[in-house]
Protein backbone atom coordinates (compact mmCIF):
# COMPACT_ATOMS: atom_id res chain seq x y z
CA UNK A 1 0.00 0.00 0.00
CA UNK A 2 1.17 3.37 -0.68
CA UNK A 3 0.72 4.65 2.84
CA UNK A 4 2.54 7.77 2.66
CA UNK A 5 0.30 9.21 -0.36
CA UNK A 6 -2.80 8.42 1.69
CA UNK A 7 -1.19 10.56 5.02
CA UNK A 8 -0.43 13.46 2.37
CA UNK A 9 -4.41 12.70 1.32
CA UNK A 10 -5.69 13.17 5.16
CA UNK A 11 -3.72 16.06 5.46
CA UNK A 12 -4.99 17.84 2.81
CA UNK A 13 -8.25 16.97 3.09
CA UNK A 14 -8.06 18.19 6.90
CA UNK A 15 -6.42 21.54 5.45
CA UNK A 16 -9.63 21.80 3.09
CA UNK A 17 -12.04 21.21 5.68
CA UNK A 18 -10.77 23.79 7.92
CA UNK A 19 -10.10 26.71 4.93
CA UNK A 20 -13.01 25.87 2.30
CA UNK A 21 -15.85 23.42 3.61
CA UNK A 22 -17.88 27.10 4.59
CA UNK A 23 -18.16 27.03 0.86
CA UNK A 24 -19.71 23.87 0.58
CA UNK A 25 -22.25 24.22 3.23
CA UNK A 26 -25.92 23.29 2.50
CA UNK A 27 -28.34 24.68 4.70
CA UNK A 28 -26.42 25.25 7.37
CA UNK A 29 -24.25 21.57 7.28
CA UNK A 30 -21.03 20.67 6.48
CA UNK A 31 -20.50 16.85 5.12
CA UNK A 32 -17.78 15.24 6.59
CA UNK A 33 -15.15 14.18 4.17
CA UNK A 34 -13.14 12.43 6.52
CA UNK A 35 -15.75 10.04 7.60
CA UNK A 36 -16.33 8.78 3.69
CA UNK A 37 -12.61 8.33 3.49
CA UNK A 38 -12.74 6.13 6.34
CA UNK A 39 -14.83 3.86 4.43
CA UNK A 40 -13.34 3.82 1.67
CA UNK A 41 -10.38 3.05 3.04
CA UNK A 42 -12.21 0.21 5.01
CA UNK A 43 -13.16 -0.92 1.49
CA UNK A 44 -10.17 -1.05 -0.62
CA UNK A 45 -7.24 -1.26 1.81
CA UNK A 46 -5.62 -3.98 4.37
CA UNK A 47 -7.48 -3.48 7.60
CA UNK A 48 -4.46 -2.64 9.30
CA UNK A 49 -3.97 0.12 7.15
CA UNK A 50 -7.29 0.82 7.14
CA UNK A 51 -7.32 0.82 11.10
CA UNK A 52 -4.33 3.19 11.44
CA UNK A 53 -5.46 5.96 8.19
CA UNK A 54 -8.84 5.94 10.75
CA UNK A 55 -6.55 6.95 13.47
CA UNK A 56 -4.89 9.21 11.93
CA UNK A 57 -7.70 10.69 10.99
CA UNK A 58 -9.56 10.99 13.83
CA UNK A 59 -6.72 12.73 15.54
CA UNK A 60 -6.53 15.16 12.79
CA UNK A 61 -10.45 16.05 12.91
CA UNK A 62 -9.89 16.12 16.62
CA UNK A 63 -7.91 18.81 16.29
CA UNK A 64 -9.67 21.26 14.39
CA UNK A 65 -12.92 20.79 16.93
CA UNK A 66 -14.09 21.41 20.50
CA UNK A 67 -14.35 18.90 21.61
CA UNK A 68 -12.88 17.55 25.26
CA UNK A 69 -12.45 14.23 24.74
CA UNK A 70 -10.89 12.74 21.09
CA UNK A 71 -14.48 11.50 19.76
CA UNK A 72 -13.06 10.92 16.51
CA UNK A 73 -10.16 9.41 17.48
CA UNK A 74 -11.84 6.96 19.32
CA UNK A 75 -15.09 6.65 16.13
CA UNK A 76 -13.15 6.43 12.75
CA UNK A 77 -11.19 2.90 13.84
CA UNK A 78 -14.46 1.90 15.32
CA UNK A 79 -16.58 2.84 11.79
CA UNK A 80 -13.57 0.94 9.93
CA UNK A 81 -14.39 -2.35 11.97
CA UNK A 82 -18.48 -2.09 11.42
CA UNK A 83 -17.66 -1.59 7.68
CA UNK A 84 -15.16 -4.50 7.50
CA UNK A 85 -17.65 -6.84 9.54
CA UNK A 86 -20.78 -5.82 7.17
CA UNK A 87 -18.90 -6.31 3.91
CA UNK A 88 -18.19 -9.77 5.28
CA UNK A 89 -21.83 -10.03 5.06
CA UNK A 90 -23.19 -8.23 2.91
CA UNK A 91 -21.45 -6.86 -0.54
CA UNK A 92 -20.21 -3.48 -1.28
CA UNK A 93 -19.80 -3.60 -4.25
CA UNK A 94 -22.18 -0.59 -5.99
CA UNK A 95 -22.09 3.11 -5.10
CA UNK A 96 -25.84 2.85 -3.70
CA UNK A 97 -25.19 -0.01 -1.43
CA UNK A 98 -21.41 2.18 0.16
CA UNK A 99 -23.89 5.41 0.39
CA UNK A 100 -26.44 3.85 2.09
CA UNK A 101 -23.46 2.60 4.79
CA UNK A 102 -22.07 5.72 4.93
CA UNK A 103 -25.24 7.32 5.94
CA UNK A 104 -25.76 4.76 8.71
CA UNK A 105 -22.11 5.66 9.42
CA UNK A 106 -22.53 9.31 10.00
CA UNK A 107 -26.00 8.94 11.04
CA UNK A 108 -24.15 7.18 14.12
CA UNK A 109 -21.31 9.66 14.31
CA UNK A 110 -24.34 12.14 14.45
CA UNK A 111 -25.55 10.88 17.17
CA UNK A 112 -22.73 10.12 19.38
CA UNK A 113 -21.68 13.25 19.40
CA UNK A 114 -25.34 14.57 19.99
CA UNK A 115 -25.74 12.15 22.90
CA UNK A 116 -22.42 13.45 24.27
CA UNK A 117 -23.79 16.92 24.44
CA UNK A 118 -26.59 15.67 25.68
CA UNK A 119 -24.83 14.23 28.80
CA UNK A 120 -22.83 17.31 29.12
CA UNK A 121 -25.74 19.06 29.46
CA UNK A 122 -25.86 21.14 26.31
CA UNK A 123 -29.00 22.44 24.99
CA UNK A 124 -29.62 22.37 20.84
CA UNK A 125 -32.97 22.86 19.71
CA UNK A 126 -34.45 19.07 18.25
CA UNK A 127 -34.98 20.89 15.03
CA UNK A 128 -31.24 22.06 14.48
CA UNK A 129 -30.22 18.26 15.96
CA UNK A 130 -32.62 16.90 13.32
CA UNK A 131 -31.29 19.06 10.38
CA UNK A 132 -27.46 18.55 11.21
CA UNK A 133 -27.79 14.76 11.65
CA UNK A 134 -30.42 14.22 8.81
CA UNK A 135 -28.90 16.52 5.96
CA UNK A 136 -25.37 16.29 6.86
CA UNK A 137 -25.39 12.39 6.84
CA UNK A 138 -27.44 12.97 3.14
CA UNK A 139 -24.84 15.12 1.71
CA UNK A 140 -21.91 13.19 2.83
CA UNK A 141 -23.70 10.41 1.45
CA UNK A 142 -24.27 12.19 -1.91
CA UNK A 143 -20.83 13.09 -1.98
CA UNK A 144 -19.34 9.71 -1.70
CA UNK A 145 -19.19 8.84 -5.45
CA UNK A 146 -17.42 11.81 -6.06
CA UNK A 147 -14.64 11.25 -3.74
CA UNK A 148 -14.33 7.79 -4.87
CA UNK A 149 -13.83 9.11 -8.46
CA UNK A 150 -10.78 11.32 -7.03
CA UNK A 151 -9.03 8.93 -4.97
CA UNK A 152 -9.89 5.77 -6.50
CA UNK A 153 -6.26 6.28 -8.54
CA UNK A 154 -4.52 6.16 -5.07
CA UNK A 155 -6.38 3.15 -3.84
CA UNK A 156 -4.35 0.40 -4.12
CA UNK A 157 -6.37 -2.63 -6.21
CA UNK A 158 -5.06 -5.22 -4.29
CA UNK A 159 -6.89 -6.30 -1.65
CA UNK A 160 -6.68 -7.69 1.24
CA UNK B 1 -10.31 -29.34 20.16
CA UNK B 2 -12.66 -27.41 22.40
CA UNK B 3 -9.27 -25.94 24.48
CA UNK B 4 -7.77 -24.99 21.22
CA UNK B 5 -11.25 -22.60 20.55
CA UNK B 6 -11.14 -21.09 23.83
CA UNK B 7 -7.41 -20.29 23.47
CA UNK B 8 -8.40 -18.21 19.80
CA UNK B 9 -11.47 -16.67 22.05
CA UNK B 10 -8.89 -15.81 24.57
CA UNK B 11 -6.60 -14.53 21.73
CA UNK B 12 -9.38 -12.51 20.32
CA UNK B 13 -10.24 -11.13 23.87
CA UNK B 14 -6.76 -9.72 24.37
CA UNK B 15 -6.14 -8.58 21.24
CA UNK B 16 -9.98 -6.34 21.33
CA UNK B 17 -9.20 -5.34 24.69
CA UNK B 18 -5.63 -3.96 24.08
CA UNK B 19 -7.00 -2.20 20.56
CA UNK B 20 -9.41 -0.22 23.03
CA UNK B 21 -6.89 0.46 25.31
CA UNK B 22 -5.02 1.72 22.56
CA UNK B 23 -7.35 3.90 21.32
CA UNK B 24 -8.50 5.02 24.82
CA UNK B 25 -5.18 6.54 25.24
CA UNK B 26 -5.04 8.00 21.92
CA UNK B 27 -8.03 9.83 22.70
CA UNK B 28 -7.03 10.69 26.26
CA UNK B 29 -3.66 12.15 24.42
CA UNK B 30 -5.76 14.72 21.61
CA UNK B 31 -4.93 17.49 24.18
CA UNK B 32 -1.40 17.21 24.82
CA UNK B 33 0.05 16.44 21.38
CA UNK B 34 -2.91 19.37 20.10
CA UNK B 35 -0.19 22.25 20.51
CA UNK B 36 2.16 20.94 18.27
CA UNK B 37 0.27 19.62 15.50
CA UNK B 38 -1.60 22.68 15.23
CA UNK B 39 2.02 24.92 15.38
CA UNK B 40 3.13 22.54 12.38
CA UNK B 41 -0.34 23.36 10.55
CA UNK B 42 -0.47 26.91 10.84
CA UNK B 43 2.00 27.37 8.34
CA UNK B 44 -0.17 25.45 5.35
CA UNK B 45 -3.38 27.36 7.20
CA UNK B 46 -2.07 30.40 6.60
CA UNK B 47 -1.19 29.96 3.10
CA UNK B 48 -4.49 28.43 2.42
CA UNK B 49 -6.65 31.50 3.64
CA UNK B 50 -4.47 33.88 1.70
CA UNK B 51 -5.50 32.02 -1.86
CA UNK B 52 -8.68 32.32 -0.44
CA UNK B 53 -8.74 35.71 0.26
CA UNK B 54 -7.37 36.57 -3.39
CA UNK B 55 -9.36 34.08 -5.03
CA UNK B 56 -12.96 35.45 -3.55
CA UNK B 57 -11.82 39.03 -4.65
CA UNK B 58 -11.31 37.93 -8.04
CA UNK B 59 -14.40 36.51 -8.01
CA UNK B 60 -16.49 38.83 -6.72
CA UNK B 61 -14.98 41.84 -8.05
CA UNK B 62 -17.93 43.46 -8.99
CA UNK B 63 -19.99 42.96 -5.60
CA UNK B 64 -17.09 44.33 -3.69
CA UNK B 65 -16.68 47.61 -6.01
CA UNK B 66 -20.64 48.34 -5.37
CA UNK B 67 -19.80 47.69 -1.98
CA UNK B 68 -17.45 49.94 -1.53
CA UNK B 69 -18.96 52.92 -3.54
CA UNK B 70 -21.95 52.35 -0.73
CA UNK B 71 -19.47 51.87 2.47
CA UNK B 72 -17.48 55.20 1.35
CA UNK B 73 -20.88 57.05 1.80
CA UNK B 74 -21.89 55.19 4.60
CA UNK B 75 -18.24 56.31 6.11
CA UNK B 76 -18.74 60.08 5.35
CA UNK B 77 -22.59 59.82 7.13
CA UNK B 78 -21.14 57.88 10.12
CA UNK B 79 -17.99 60.31 10.26
CA UNK B 80 -20.30 63.42 10.82
CA UNK B 81 -22.40 60.82 13.71
CA UNK B 82 -18.76 60.58 15.13
CA UNK B 83 -18.20 64.43 15.51
CA UNK B 84 -21.38 64.73 17.40
CA UNK B 85 -20.78 61.57 19.10
CA UNK B 86 -17.15 63.14 20.53
CA UNK B 87 -18.54 66.11 21.62
CA UNK B 88 -21.04 64.29 23.78
CA UNK B 89 -18.76 62.16 24.48
CA UNK B 90 -16.07 64.84 25.61
CA UNK B 91 -19.27 66.39 27.96
CA UNK B 92 -19.65 62.70 29.42
CA UNK B 93 -15.75 62.77 30.70
CA UNK B 94 -15.91 65.86 31.97
CA UNK B 95 -19.55 65.01 34.14
CA UNK B 96 -18.05 62.01 34.91
CA UNK B 97 -14.74 63.62 36.29
CA UNK B 98 -16.86 66.03 38.21
CA UNK B 99 -18.90 62.85 39.53
CA UNK B 100 -15.50 61.20 40.48
CA UNK B 101 -15.98 58.30 38.95
CA UNK B 102 -12.87 56.66 37.94
CA UNK B 103 -14.01 54.84 34.30
CA UNK B 104 -11.49 51.95 33.84
CA UNK B 105 -12.86 50.79 30.34
CA UNK B 106 -9.19 50.70 28.99
CA UNK B 107 -8.67 47.88 26.84
CA UNK B 108 -5.73 46.52 24.73
CA UNK B 109 -6.68 44.56 21.72
CA UNK B 110 -5.15 42.75 19.11
CA UNK B 111 -6.05 42.47 15.55
CA UNK B 112 -5.76 38.68 13.81
CA UNK B 113 -6.65 36.94 11.10
CA UNK B 114 -8.98 33.89 11.09
CA UNK B 115 -7.38 30.96 9.07
CA UNK B 116 -9.17 28.26 9.78
CA UNK B 117 -12.87 27.08 10.68
CA UNK B 118 -13.93 23.65 12.76
CA UNK B 119 -15.07 20.59 10.19
CA UNK B 120 -17.51 19.25 12.33
CA UNK B 121 -21.06 20.13 12.57
CA UNK B 122 -21.49 20.45 16.23
CA UNK B 123 -19.29 23.40 16.81
CA UNK B 124 -18.89 26.53 16.13
CA UNK B 125 -14.98 27.23 16.52
CA UNK B 126 -12.46 29.02 14.64
CA UNK B 127 -8.71 29.09 14.19
CA UNK B 128 -6.54 32.95 14.66
CA UNK B 129 -2.86 33.59 13.64
CA UNK B 130 -1.98 34.85 17.05
CA UNK B 131 -1.02 33.09 19.73
CA UNK B 132 0.90 33.28 23.44
CA UNK B 133 3.80 34.68 21.63
CA UNK B 134 1.27 37.54 21.00
CA UNK B 135 0.40 37.99 24.71
CA UNK B 136 -3.00 35.57 23.93
CA UNK B 137 -4.52 33.76 26.78
CA UNK B 138 -7.36 31.08 27.29
CA UNK B 139 -10.64 33.49 28.18
CA UNK B 140 -9.63 36.45 26.21
CA UNK B 141 -12.97 37.90 24.58
CA UNK B 142 -12.81 38.35 20.60
CA UNK B 143 -15.08 40.94 18.76
CA UNK B 144 -15.38 42.46 15.50
CA UNK B 145 -16.24 45.84 14.95
CA UNK B 146 -19.25 44.99 14.64
CA UNK B 147 -19.67 42.96 17.95
CA UNK B 148 -19.18 39.85 19.87
CA UNK B 149 -17.31 37.13 18.25
CA UNK B 150 -16.01 34.51 20.64
CA UNK B 151 -14.00 33.32 23.44
CA UNK B 152 -10.29 32.16 23.28
CA UNK B 153 -10.21 28.40 24.63
CA UNK B 154 -6.74 27.09 23.56
CA UNK B 155 -3.94 28.54 23.20
CA UNK B 156 -0.50 27.61 21.38
CA UNK B 157 2.42 29.38 20.45
CA UNK B 158 1.07 30.58 17.14
CA UNK B 159 -2.66 29.88 17.06
CA UNK B 160 -5.46 30.42 18.83
CA UNK B 161 -9.01 28.35 18.73
CA UNK B 162 -12.18 30.47 19.10
CA UNK B 163 -14.94 29.48 20.29
CA UNK B 164 -17.81 31.43 18.68
CA UNK B 165 -21.09 32.99 20.15
CA UNK B 166 -23.47 30.40 18.36
CA UNK B 167 -21.58 27.55 19.87
CA UNK B 168 -24.14 25.94 22.32
CA UNK B 169 -20.56 25.25 24.48
CA UNK B 170 -20.37 29.25 25.18
CA UNK B 171 -22.95 30.84 27.19
CA UNK B 172 -22.76 34.66 27.62
CA UNK B 173 -24.68 36.72 30.57
CA UNK B 174 -26.05 39.57 28.79
CA UNK B 175 -28.37 42.32 29.39
CA UNK B 176 -31.33 44.15 27.53
CA UNK B 177 -29.92 47.57 26.94
CA UNK B 178 -33.41 49.22 27.22
CA UNK B 179 -34.18 47.68 30.55
CA UNK B 180 -31.52 46.20 31.83
CA UNK B 181 -33.39 42.41 32.23
CA UNK B 182 -30.77 39.91 32.57
CA UNK B 183 -30.65 36.41 30.84
CA UNK B 184 -28.06 33.78 29.68
CA UNK B 185 -27.18 34.11 25.62
CA UNK B 186 -25.86 30.70 24.56
CA UNK B 187 -25.85 29.46 20.66
CA UNK B 188 -27.33 26.66 19.07
CA UNK B 189 -25.80 26.20 16.10
CA UNK B 190 -27.86 28.11 14.19
CA UNK B 191 -28.03 31.82 12.31
CA UNK B 192 -29.18 32.66 15.49
CA UNK B 193 -28.71 32.64 19.40
CA UNK B 194 -31.05 32.15 22.54
CA UNK B 195 -30.84 34.37 25.65
CA UNK B 196 -33.14 31.67 28.55
CA UNK B 197 -33.77 32.24 31.69
CA UNK B 198 -35.78 35.65 31.59
CA UNK B 199 -38.54 35.85 34.51
CA UNK B 200 -42.04 35.43 32.93
CA UNK B 201 -42.91 39.29 33.40
CA UNK B 202 -39.52 39.99 31.61
CA UNK B 203 -38.81 43.55 29.99
CA UNK B 204 -37.83 42.75 26.55
CA UNK B 205 -39.98 43.43 23.31
CA UNK B 206 -38.52 42.53 19.37
CA UNK B 207 -35.47 44.85 17.92
CA UNK B 208 -34.29 45.48 21.80
CA UNK B 209 -30.61 45.35 21.86
CA UNK B 210 -28.65 42.48 24.10
CA UNK B 211 -25.85 43.42 25.09
CA UNK B 212 -22.87 42.00 27.90
CA UNK B 213 -23.61 42.36 31.03
CA UNK B 214 -19.76 42.74 32.49
CA UNK B 215 -21.39 39.87 35.67
CA UNK B 216 -18.37 36.93 34.49
CA UNK B 217 -15.48 38.18 34.27
CA UNK B 218 -14.48 37.11 31.01
CA UNK B 219 -16.40 39.67 28.81
CA UNK B 220 -16.49 43.72 29.46
CA UNK B 221 -19.66 45.02 29.96
CA UNK B 222 -21.59 46.51 26.93
CA UNK B 223 -20.56 44.83 24.10
CA UNK B 224 -23.16 44.25 21.25
CA UNK B 225 -23.76 40.56 21.08
CA UNK B 226 -27.49 41.40 19.01
CA UNK B 227 -30.86 42.30 18.20
CA UNK B 228 -34.37 40.65 19.41
CA UNK B 229 -35.93 39.06 16.65
CA UNK B 230 -38.77 36.94 18.34
CA UNK B 231 -39.90 35.93 22.25
CA UNK B 232 -41.94 32.59 23.44
CA UNK B 233 -41.93 30.91 26.26
CA UNK B 234 -40.42 28.11 27.56
CA UNK B 235 -42.01 24.19 28.15
CA UNK B 236 -42.38 24.53 31.37
CA UNK B 237 -44.42 27.94 31.25
CA UNK B 238 -41.89 29.32 34.00
CA UNK B 239 -39.87 31.84 32.00
CA UNK B 240 -39.45 33.00 28.84
CA UNK B 241 -36.99 32.86 26.03
CA UNK B 242 -36.05 35.39 23.37
CA UNK B 243 -34.29 34.29 19.52
CA UNK B 244 -31.56 36.99 19.11
CA UNK B 245 -29.64 37.71 15.86
CA UNK B 246 -25.78 38.01 16.36
CA UNK B 247 -24.99 41.27 15.35
CA UNK B 248 -21.77 40.09 13.70
CA UNK B 249 -21.91 37.64 10.94
CA UNK B 250 -20.08 34.79 11.87
CA UNK B 251 -19.59 33.04 8.76
CA UNK B 252 -18.15 35.50 7.30
CA UNK B 253 -15.58 36.51 9.83
CA UNK B 254 -11.83 37.13 8.23
CA UNK B 255 -9.97 39.59 10.31
CA UNK B 256 -10.98 39.33 14.34
CA UNK B 257 -9.77 41.36 17.68
CA UNK B 258 -8.82 40.05 20.68
CA UNK B 259 -9.10 42.02 23.74
CA UNK B 260 -6.38 42.41 26.30
CA UNK B 261 -7.18 43.50 29.44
Amino acid sequence: MKKPRFVVLIIILVLFEAVALDYLKLFSTKPDLLLAMVLIWAIFLRPTDAFKLGVLAGFLKDLFSENIFGINTLLFPCWVWVSLQLSKRIAVDNHFIRMLLLFILSILTNIVYRLVMLSMGIYIPWVISLRIIILSSFYTACLLPILLKITYPLISIRKR
Amino acid sequence: MSWRLDKIKKNTLLKFTSIIFLLLVLASLVSVLRNPALNILRYPLGVLSLIRQELLGIIFYHRNMVENTKLSQEIDLLNQKLNHLNEIYLENKRLNMLLSLKQNISYKVTAARVIGRSPDNWSSVILIDKGIHQGIKVGYPVVSYLGLVGRITEVTNFISKVVLINDPHLGVSAIVQRSRQEGLVSGTLGGSLIMRYLPKGADIKISDVIVTSGLSEFYPKGLLIGTVVEIGEEFSGLSKYAVIKPAVDLNKLEEVLVIIP
